[in-house]
Order: structure tokens, then C-alpha cells, then sequence
């Protein structure tokens, strides 16, 4: 009986061994393969497509906003009045939404063009763009992204007269 | 005759450095997104610059204590000079300590910091060259050690020459010294990494495993450095600085190791000759013992003995 023990303990050993070598093998095949998706980081290239995106798209609502003034002569009364562009109440309605209370609305803004405002990549629910807007009271619109990833700012300031 | 650990042990060793490798490997990949990593540059180097320094003072001790193993006299002197360069680069950037967490690191590639790098990747290297004389290698080993390093060596000579050609025939590299001297150290840490691989030490002794350890922190501190991996640019080179932190905690571990097991093995002695004095004393007082049964029972023979003589003589007498 004791012989017996003795084997089944020493099977189980050598089990918990093997298990220890393949889980110190598929590490090693985990750092590498680790090393080789940093070398690439499909991750960070993803964000940075993003962030490109939210930069084009932030300047062309800067544009619409230039046209506005250029043909009206003021700066839309709809954008807040706040030096902080990334503030609560300073986020850009939807176009498509009905409900702009605690938004920006500024359908009533894009004059002559296709009434199409841009939504963040990341802003898929919710009735905000997932971009900000405000004016610093000093003639300058302010408009800015701050969804954007990998610690990026992107914003953009612009005198308007 | 060196006593071997344990396979479990060492299979635990070596498991938990991929699992930590691993673990830092995973905080590069969001560190994009950590806020806060920025601020701690100088700090973190300097805290590394201070630990340095505690690690050449305690691998120095070990040396003058026990005289065992040149290689520490040089992972003491190597990590005494890092230490010193590193606090003093810290001070030459942000112009003084006040501004620790707010200054910002004024040079991309600071001059200390690449000398410092090289230094530490050679002294590690040249510790390896000097504990490997103190064993004996087996033919056949000495022949794949060979083997593996003249790989290395020739394919990092072929990256080096790729970047001179480069330079040579007139396309401009920003920093290609630093990128020569970088992967120069970076050879030197591989070929110092495969050396303790090779040399098994880490079978018998756990300071070896914790030098692994080191090097494998190091040769990713230096990758980050370089920089290969696709990340921001400051973010390489802050995570090239939290890799050496960590590299160097490693060493410091494996130092308080040693120690601790030193002081156990002390204590076992301290047992052993406690238990030996006990049955030094029993022996003695079963031999005590033993002496004075064999006087009595000589005294009785003597008493005996006078009697024997009385009847004899009165045998004599009658006669």
C-alpha cells in the first residue's frame, strides 16, 4: 500500500512539474510575441487614424463657423460664452437628435451647406457629438476634441473679426 | 558540493520574470493613456540613481566581506558609478531639486544618461567574463557558448555596419551615434544575459536568477531607448527609465535574498553545532558514567579479593 502512495505522489510531481515547464515555455512565447505586436501596435495605429480624424474634423467646424460670421457679421449667440472649451454645456449637439437640451445646437448655424455636423469616433450613444465649442469672449471661437486618445490635445483657436 | 534549488522553485523563478516581463509589456501598451506617467521622469530616475547606489555599496560589502567572487567588486563599482550619473543628471536638468515633479527633462538624449547605459551594460558583461573563470566548463558547453555568441555578436556588427553605411553614403539619421552606442550596449546585455543563462549558475544559487532578472529589465529599458517599439516618443523614453526602476528593484530583491538566506544558513550552523555540543555533552556524561560503574565494580572485586586471601591464608595455616 505504501509503494502504491509513494508512486501516485511522485506521479503527481512529476505532473505538476510538467505543468510548471509548459507554463514557463508559453511565457517565454508570450513575451515574444509580445515584443513583436509592440513593434507594430495595430493599438496606438488605430488611435492615431482616430485622432488624425478628429483633427479634420474639428477644423471643419471651425470652417463652418468662419463662414458663419463671414456672412452674418457675429458670432453664433448659440456657442457659450466660457474661456474653458472642454467644459459641461459646451458639447455640440447631434444634428440628427431632437432633444438639445444641455447641448450646443447649431443646426441652425450651418447656412447654405449640408446640414451635417461630425460625431466623434468614439461617441457612439447619447444625444453629443463628442465635440466641445465656446467662445472666449474676446473674439476667439474655441473648438476641441477631448475624446482624443493617447493623451493628445486636440483643439483649435480661432479670432474670428 | 553546491546544493541544487529545487525544480519547482526554479520554474516559479522563471515564470513569475515572464509574468512580470509580460505585466510591463502590457503598461507600455497603455501607458499612451496614463496622464500622469509624465510627471514622474525625474523622480522615478532618481529614486533608480539612489537604489543603484545602495545596490554598489551592498555588492561592494559582499566582496570585501567574503572575497568570494570578483564579479561583484565589478557589479559594485559599475552600479556605484550608474548611480552617481543618474542623480546627476537629474540635478543637471531640472537646475536643482525644488522642481522635481514639475521640471521637464531638457535634453532628449542626455550625454550622462547614454554614458551610463554603456558603462552598466559593459561592468555587467565583465562581471559575467570574471565569474565564468572562477567555474569549470565542460567542453561541449564552452563550444555552444561560442556558438550562440558569435551569432549575436555577428548579427548586431551587420545592424551596427547597416547604420554606418547609412550614414556614410549620405542619408540622414537624427542621433545615429546614440543609436550606435545604444545598440553596442544592447549587444553587450544580451551577450551578459546569455552568459548567466548559460552558466546555470541560477541552479544551485538564487543571486544568479536575480541578475537574469536585471539583464532582462536592462535589455528592455534599452529597447525602449532605442526606441523599436511603435509608441510616442516620450513615452519610449519613460518607459526606458520605469524599465531600469524595475531592473534594478530586481537586484536589490535578489540582494536582501542573499542575505536573508545567508542568515539561515547561519542559523542552521548555529543549530547544528548547538545539537552537536548536546551530544558532545551526552557522551561525556555516558563515559562518566561508564568510568565510575568500572571503579566500583573494581572496588567490590578489590573487597572480594581481600577476603579470598583471609581463607587462603587460614587454608595455609591448618595445613
Amino acid at each position: 500500500m505504501n509503494v502504491l502512495k509513494a508512486a501516485n505522489e511522485v506521479k503527481k510531481t512529476n505532473k505538476s512539474h510538467v505543468l510548471l515547464d509548459v507554463l514557463v515555455i508559453a511565457s517565454i512565447f508570450l513575451v515574444v510575441g509580445g515584443f513583436a505586436y509592440m513593434i507594430l501596435n495595430p493599438g496606438k495605429m488605430k488611435s492615431d487614424v482616430r485622432n488624425s480624424e478628429r483633427s479634420e474634423e474639428i477644423s471643419s467646424i471651425m470652417e463652418r463657423m468662419t463662414n458663419y460670421v463671414q456672412t452674418t457679421g457675429n458670432i453664433p449667440a448659440v456657442i457659450p460664452l466660457n474661456r474653458e472649451c472642454a467644459s459641461i454645456g459646451n458639447e455640440i449637439c447631434r444634428i440628427e437628435t431632437s432633444d438639445c437640451n444641455g447641448y450646443v445646437d447649431l443646426s441652425g448655424v450651418l447656412i447654405g451647406e449640408e446640414k451635417e455636423l461630425p460625431v466623434d469616433p468614439l461617441r457612439k450613444e447619447g444625444n453629443g457629438s463628442g465635440y466641445y465649442i465656446s467662445n472666449d469672449g474676446q473674439g476667439n471661437i474655441l473648438v476641441c476634441a477631448p475624446l482624443s486618445e493617447r493623451n493628445v490635445n486636440i483643439e483649435l483657436k480661432q479670432f474670428m473679426y | 558540493m553546491k546544493n541544487r534549488l529545487p525544480r519547482e522553485h526554479i520554474d516559479i523563478q522563471f515564470l513569475s520574470l515572464c509574468i512580470s516581463l509580460l505585466a510591463f509589456l502590457g503598461l507600455a501598451y497603455w501607458a499612451g493613456d496614463i496622464v500622469w506617467i509624465k510627471d514622474f521622469q525625474p523622480f522615478i530616475t532618481l529614486i533608480s540613481g539612489i537604489f543603484a547606489l545602495f545596490i554598489g555599496v551592498l555588492a561592494l560589502l559582499r566582496y570585501y566581506t567574503k572575497k568570494v567572487s570578483l564579479s561583484f567588486l565589478f557589479i559594485g563599482i559599475g552600479f556605484l558609478g550608474v548611480g552617481l550619473l543618474d542623480i546627476f543628471q537629474v540635478v543637471l536638468d531640472l537646475g536643482g531639486m525644488s522642481n522635481l515633479f514639475s521640471g521637464a527633462v531638457t535634453q532628449i538624449y542626455p550625454v550622462t544618461s547614454v554614458l551610463s547605459k554603456t558603462f552598466l551594460s559593459v561592468i555587467m558583461f565583465v562581471s559575467w567574463l570574471v565569474s565564468r573563470k572562477d567555474e569549470i566548463n565542460g567542453k561541449g558547453k564552452k563550444k555552444k557558448e561560442a556558438l550562440l555568441m558569435g551569432l549575436v555578436v555577428g548579427s548586431f556588427i551587420l545592424f551596427i555596419g547597416t547604420f554606418i553605411y547609412l550614414m556614410v553614403t549620405g542619408i540622414v539619421i537624427d542621433g545615429i551615434v546614440v543609436i550606435v552606442v545604444g545598440l553596442i550596449s544592447l549587444m553587450f546585455l544580451i551577450l551578459a544575459i546569455l552568459g548567466y543563462i548559460l552558466s546555470k549558475n541560477w541552479l544551485y544559487d538564487d543571486f544568479n536568477y536575480w541578475i537574469i532578472f536585471l539583464l532582462a529589465f536592462l535589455i528592455l529599458s534599452q529597447i525602449f531607448y532605442l526606441p523599436f517599439f511603435n509608441l510616442e516618443y516620450s513615452n519610449m523614453m519613460n518607459l526606458s527609465i520605469w524599465a531600469r526602476f524595475f531592473a534594478y528593484i530586481g537586484l536589490l530583491t535578489g540582494f536582501l535574498n542573499s542575505i536573508y538566506v545567508m542568515f539561515q544558513k547561519e542559523m542552521e550552523t548555529q543549530k547544528e553545532l548547538a545539537s552537536k555540543n548536546k551530544q558532545l555533552d551526552e557522551t561525556k556524561a555516558k563515559v562518566e558514567e561508564a568510568y565510575l560503574m568500572l571503579r566500583e565494580e573494581k572496588w567490590s572485586l578489590a573487597r572480594s579479593k581481600g577476603s579470598v586471601d583471609k581463607i587462603l591464608k587460614d587454608v595455609m595455616k591448618k595445613k
